[in-house]
């Protein structure tokens, strides 16, 4: 499996990963991404997470499957999550799939950041 | 979501300008798709807006016969074909694989509430919101995929 292409910063128990690949398309990268996101949530319990997708610019309904488990997970640590920073085609995916209704979806991780600072689990 | 599966064999009245046949192995998807997309660009058969777009109808016809119509045995291939049709000026992709194909039932309902939370099943609905038209032949085990070309041309 390759390394995963994600940047991990922590501040207390919210924790901001940074997706560092534009295609999220084959199984390896969708693997590793998935498996990075989770380590840190069983790491976290009751986390705040933030998904930084500046970056994404392809994905597949593949990833967007991980990306559900990811979500079932953090709710089950009694965690959080955002999703912030999507371009519009990949925001536009999640409003097909009707996911934005289920995802907490921001403009910016800094304003998540802030929203989770100043309102602790 | 519609979903068309057809018993009958896919169209045959279509200038294909690319065909492979490999293996049923992840490894060949990525220059199987730069191949597909090189060929497509080169008769500026979509606009650069699109090539998301086109990239995850790829993957997902692709992964599926991979992966669910040839279960991922790396003995059994899939055949990929590009190509146009003058009269409906649409270019078309095909995929078969050697598995049997599916049914309807086999495939969640994305537009269901009840799917909402499912981990998969979604690849079709994505497809279809971005084909002209998606539609099953040989039982399931050939994707055939279309969109007009006119549309880039006019920057649509």
């Amino acid at each position: 499996m390759p390394d995963a292409p994600v940047l991990v910063q922590v501040y207390q128990n919210i924790v901001l990963i940074k997706i560092d690949k534009d295609r999220l398309l084959e199984m390896p990268v969708i693997n590793a991404v998935s498996d990075a996101i989770n380590k840190q949530i069983e790491m976290h319990p009751k986390i705040s997470l933030v998904l930084d997708f500046a970056s994404v610019t392809n994905m597949s309904s593949a990833m967007i499957g991980k990306f559900i488990a990811i979500h079932k997970l953090v709710k089950k640590y009694k965690g959080r999550m955002a999703i912030a920073n999507l371009k519009p085609p990949i925001f536009e995916l999640f409003k097909m799939t009707k996911l934005h209704k289920v995802f907490d979806i921001r403009d910016s991780a800094e304003e998540v950041i802030n929203y989770y600072k100043r309102k602790p689990l | 979501m519609s979903l068309i599966i057809k018993q009958e064999a896919a169209p045959t009245d279509i200038d294909w300008v690319l065909e492979r046949r490999l293996p049923s192995q992840m490894e060949f998807k990525e220059e199987l798709v730069e191949a597909i997309t090189a060929c497509m660009e080169e008769r500026q058969w979509f606009c650069e807006d699109d090539r998301h777009w086109l990239l995850l109808c790829l993957d997902e016809a692709i992964v599926n016969a991979m992966i669910h119509g040839n279960e991922g045995d790396p003995r059994l291939c899939i055949d990929v074909r590009v190509g146009s049709k003058e009269d409906t000026k649409q270019w078309i992709i095909m995929v078969s694989d050697e598995g049997e194909g599916f049914s309807p039932e086999d495939v969640p309902d994305a537009n269901d509430p009840d799917s909402l939370l499912l981990e998969h099943g979604r690849g079709i609905l994505l497809m279809n919101e971005w084909l002209d038209e998606l539609v099953y032949y040989d039982n399931g085990s050939t994707i055939y995929m279309a969109r007009s070309y006119v549309k880039q041309e006019q920057g649509s």
